[in-house]
């Protein structure tokens, strides 16, 4: 029995374990380290703030290094260090993390489920900090995302807002005017009814869809939860004072029936084909001249013409029922920062937070492309293009996730899913999501 | 079938052609289902390499192009330096090896131990190593972080590395399988010589289980290669981050450049597939069990 | 198992502290990383758990509202439905495709490689890619069933009466990355068999019938448990490929439990759903064993 081959085997894996694990903790962050004392002063801790947040490919990793550069220059008794976590399992790891005790000092996240994580005691109230004197500081819109109970649990950061883009040529093409786009959702209609070309049953070109492209929050991005944008532009309420469903009023059912109407012009099939050719987000039906009209992120213009050069496209604000636009025409999603409730260094964290919405947001909405949530940052950049999307602020709505239907949109997907199919018309398929929508409240509020 | 007027030794001479001409007709169909269906199991690979040597104009052209040209190569080159790739490889080498290591021993033993003789509860034990599987890791995710966060363990490879060693209801279970297949005279014949019960594992069960145990080992360092979200959740330090989280570096929030994350998806799934070709040997290594099966 | 006896022999006693030595990797483990969490679970599936500001004692109303929750139902017929169709038919296509790459033909090493491939190719991209694989227009699928002269062809991920059949092709596709898990079973059948079999005038089918599959019954077996097992908890490709849809015909009890479990944050009723499928899996896995002493032969048991 050659006893030592198992025991060097044995010796082998304990090694390489302890190896792994040494260069772990080894490589862990120490929280506070005591720097030298070289000057009469009182000695100051060196203090090391972990951030956590989701960017790291080439295009947006450099911003992210000068930014945390220019910081850690600024407050050598401050440094930051940034952690990379995938956009798809940062908010698990925050949580899991504010659980176990070790949280990251500041962390960026998606401000949807906000509401949820400030009642849930997982991010700090900043007003403790002194955050509400900063409230004048962004758009009213940004500000109420970070809202919960009259406190702000976070520092609004990036936004955005939605835009009606369309083809220049196809317009062109068509005989319609290139500068003028559509302002009312019957002008859609119109429109579409030259822009559209069917050959052999099968769609080569569809003038509009109202549920391609992106017109919901972030977090919950298919086509089915497009309704949410084109509800809220009809003057339509999902839920009442944000807490209670009321989606079966009779605004959402004719935005329902208009979204139906779209759905047979084409045929179910067809559309339900021509839409799985783009999904995956792998190619976007604009970007390849198949769509004429879509509704948009401003960021889109950018990415569309880097993938298509050759394409001619403007936009104008997104067209309401009657063509008058209103707070709520548009929709935006929201980024920020936040503190974990246990966080150890807050007001250290609190003074990167500032800097992160405030010059950090200057920097990056020009090297990125992106849009502030700070209203001087975005006063601060004088391109058309730019202005443009301040002034559709004034449109734009943010809708904050209702309390205890955090998931709301996947009672939004099977009503849609079910009107579409022809199961269900708009009523019924309401009053389902109403139902729904109620237990998915009832559950979650239960104490 | 047999023609009863030939001698016994033609008769046996004619046979043995038929079988002959039989066994290749059957061989030539099994070819061409066989090619058949790689061409079903390949596509997806092969589109894959297709995607990772497009342009962004040939990406977004809409069509369905197979073969692009010209295939950018470079692509490759691109995708591996805008991400610290080299030191990803080199991490994940390190966890997927230890799992291995750690895998194999501790499943070759546990295993050996549930069927090498009854003993008090071993119904009910084996029946919770089963359970342990069968429980979703979504409910257990949390629970287990704060006890590793208790042990001080997050953070660094050991909530990943550590548990390898200590057993595993799929691979004990595979291991269980095949080892029960296994003559058990030969242990009783070890024993009536007077081997202990390490010598048996080790000199017996071990070598004529090769296949199972290459089975095991490919298994095991597939998945811990291809791990996502643990290493997402437990490690911290960008200097540990495995090939799989460089992945997810080229998911932008908004704009995913597919042909980079094709490119990397192949060179990620590479090294795997090299191992195995490379150690095909040791799965079909036959139970060179002479003399006892009669 | 056999009576307690009031008196165990000494060479019992000693056999099973052997036992249980070699076992005790396992148990060790088990109970320093496992049974603690696990048994958390249990009790917080008997309260309101979200893990960062509630954690009071409910009782049984997890487990009585989960019994009236539509949703719930609908992924437990879902899950039901998937498991039933994709564990025998990968079962049959990992067997099948074993058997073939085994043989002595030109190319088998490239072949078993090739075969090999579905179970490494996993992940993101992969799932998108079949996304495009189901294309109602300009798919794999549906081009070749116009190919071969159908040409109502189905919505696929977009239909709700399609969206399972799709995901249980793939299924199969992935079912034939086992390969490698037969061909280990493949090994210990005995190459005298086959040749006393085709002596006797046995067709390489009554050979595969009567040898390869009763000698391979430990590996199905194997696969049986554990394609139940993975096919219950089975809820990535939902979540990536149709997020559930359309109209919830993909909402497997896994991602309703995610959505339960992270988007809500109620961990407690997502613990009491993780238990019922425990205890779900241990009566079909029971049952499964029970009836496997009709047709797996263990042959070191000897008959």
């Amino acid at each position: 029995m050659n006893w030592r081959k198992v025991a060097a085997g044995i010796a082998v894996s304990l090694l390489t374990v302890s190896l792994l694990a040494g260069c772990g903790s080894k490589n862990e962050a120490p929280k506070a380290t005591d720097a030298p004392k070289t000057t009469a002063d009182a000695p100051k801790e060196k203090i090391e703030l972990e951030w956590w947040g989701w960017w790291a490919s080439a295009q947006r990793k450099p911003t992210i290094d000068k930014i945390v550069k220019d910081w850690n220059d600024k407050h050598p008794d401050v440094q930051v260090k940034y952690v990379y976590v995938p956009w798809d399992q940062i908010l698990t790891k925050y949580v899991a993390s504010v659980a176990a005790g070790n949280p990251p000092d500041v962390c960026s996240t998606d401000l949807a489920l906000l509401p949820m994580r400030a009642n849930k005691k997982q991010a700090m109230d900043l007003s403790t900090l002194g955050a509400a004197a900063m409230k004048d500081e962004f758009f009213p819109n940004f500000w109420n995302a970070v809202t919960f109970n009259g406190k702000p649990y976070a520092l609004p950061w990036m936004g955005d807002s939605r835009f009606l883009y369309y083809n220049t040529d196809h317009f062109k093409e068509v005989g319609l005017d290139p500068a003028k786009g559509p302002v009312t959702w019957d002008d859609l209609w119109k429109f579409a009814d030259k822009l559209d070309k069917i050959e052999n049953g099968k769609i080569a070109r569809a003038g509009f869809y109202p549920l391609a492209g992106n017109f919901a929050t972030t977090a919950n991005i298919s086509s089915q939860a497009n309704v949410q944008g084109w509800i809220l532009n009809a003057k339509g309420t999902m839920f009442d004072n944000r807490a209670f469903p009321a989606i079966n009023s009779d605004v959402t059912v004719q935005t329902f029936d208009w979204v139906k109407k779209w759905d047979n012009r084409y045929g179910r099939s067809q559309i339900a084909s021509f839409m799985a050719n783009f999904q995956g987000g792998a190619v976007h039906p604009f970007t390849l001249g198949k769509l004429s009209m879509v509704v948009e992120t401003p960021t889109f213009m950018g990415e569309a013409l880097k993938n298509n050069p050759n394409l001619k496209m403007a936009r104008v604000p997104v067209p309401t029922p009657d063509g008058v636009q209103h707070p709520a025409a548009a929709l935006s999603s929201g980024f920020g920062i936040e503190i974990p409730a246990n966080s150890k260094h807050p007001k250290e964290a609190f003074e990167f937070a500032k800097y992160w919405a405030t010059e950090a947001a200057a920097v990056w909405t020009v090297e990125q492309n992106d849009f502030p949530a700070n209203k001087k940052v975005a006063d601060s950049i004088k391109t058309d293009a730019f202005q443009a999307v301040v002034k559709q602020m004034t449109n734009t709505t943010y809708m904050q996730t209702p309390l205890y239907a955090p998931a709301w949109a996947d009672a939004i997907k099977p009503a849609v899913d079910d009107l579409l199919a022809g199961k269900k018309d708009s009523k019924a398929a309401l009053a389902d999501a109403q139902k729904a929508l109620t237990d998915m409240v009832r559950d979650n509020s239960n104490k | 079938m047999y023609n009863v007027a030939r001698s016994p030794s033609a008769l046996q001479t004619s046979a043995r052609r038929r079988r002959t001409a039989t066994t290749w007709f059957w061989k030539g169909i099994a070819v061409l289902v066989l090619s058949g269906i790689s061409i079903f199991v390949l596509f997806p690979a092969v589109w894959m390499l297709s995607t990772s040597l497009k342009t962004n104009a040939q990406l977004f052209s809409g069509e369905v192009t197979w073969i692009p040209r010209p295939a950018m190569w470079s692509n490759y080159v691109k995708a591996w330096v805008s991400v610290d790739f080299t030191r990803y490889t080199l991490n994940t080498t390190l966890y997927a090896g230890s799992v291995v290591i750690g895998t194999l021993v501790s499943n070759s033993l546990v295993a050996y131990g549930f069927i090498r003789h009854k003993f008090w509860g071993r119904e009910v034990l084996f029946a919770i190593l089963l359970g342990t599987m069968m429980i979703p890791g979504m409910v257990t995710m949390i629970p287990q972080y704060i006890l590793f966060s208790k042990l001080q363990w997050t953070g660094s490879y050991l909530p990943l590395v550590v548990p390898a060693f200590f057993g595993n209801a799929f691979y004990a279970f595979l291991l269980r399988q095949f080892f029960m297949g296994l003559p058990k005279d030969l242990f009783e014949a070890a024993r009536i010589d007077g081997a202990g019960e390490m010598w048996i594992w080790y000199k017996v069960v071990l070598p004529l289980s090769k296949p199972a145990l290459a089975t095991v080992a490919l298994f095991s360092f597939e998945g811990a290669w291809n791990d996502y979200v643990g290493p997402v959740i437990y490690l911290n330090d960008p200097n540990l981050y495995t090939l799989q989280i460089g992945l997810s570096m080229f998911r932008n929030t908004s704009d995913v450049t597919w042909q980079f994350v094709m490119a990397a998806s192949v060179f990620i799934m590479l090294p795997v597939v090299i191992l195995f070709a490379a150690f095909q040997r040791y799965f079909v290594e036959g139970a060179a069990v002479s003399g006892i099966k009669g | 198992m056999s009576k307690k006896r009031f008196r165990p022999s000494r060479g019992e006693v000693r056999e099973s502290l052997i036992s249980y030595l070699f076992i005790s990797p396992w148990l060790l483990g088990f109970l320093v990383f496992v049974a603690g969490p696990m048994l958390f679970t249990l009790y917080s599936s008997f309260t309101n758990y979200d893990i960062t500001s509630t954690f009071d004692w409910v009782g049984l109303r997890n487990y009585t509202r989960l019994f009236t929750d539509r949703l719930f139902l609908k992924s437990i017929y879902n899950t039901g439905y998937y498991t039933v169709f994709s564990v025998p038919l990968g079962i049959a296509v990992g067997v099948l495709a074993a058997v073939l790459v085994n043989l002595e033909i030109p190319g088998q090493k490239l072949f078993r490689t090739i075969f090999f491939l579905p179970r490494i190719l996993t992940g993101l991209s992969v799932l998108l890619l079949w996304v495009w694989v189901f294309n109602p227009e300009q798919g794999v699928i549906n081009s070749l069933l116009n190919v071969v002269g159908i040409h109502n062809t189905p919505l696929w991920l977009n239909d709700e009466h399609w969206s399972k059949p799709a995901l249980i092709i793939m299924s199969a596709w992935t079912a034939l990355g086992s390969v490698v898990i037969y061909l280990a079973g493949l090994q210990s059948v005995p190459r005298q068999l086959y040749e006393a079999a085709s002596i006797d005038g046995a067709t390489p089918v009554r050979q595969f019938l009567s040898v390869t599959i009763p000698l391979l019954s430990p590996t199905i077996f194997f696969k049986v448990i554990t394609g139940i097992n993975g096919a219950l908890q089975s809820w990535v490709n939902a979540m990536v490929m149709t997020k559930g849809g359309p109209s919830d015909s993909t909402l497997f009890y896994g991602l309703y439990m995610y959505r339960i479990a992270f988007t809500d944050m109620r961990m407690g009723y997502a613990a009491a759903m993780a238990w019922i499928m425990l205890f779900i899996t241990l009566i079909i896995t029971g049952i499964q064993f029970w009836g496997s002493k009709r047709w797996v032969y263990y042959e070191g048991e000897g008959r």
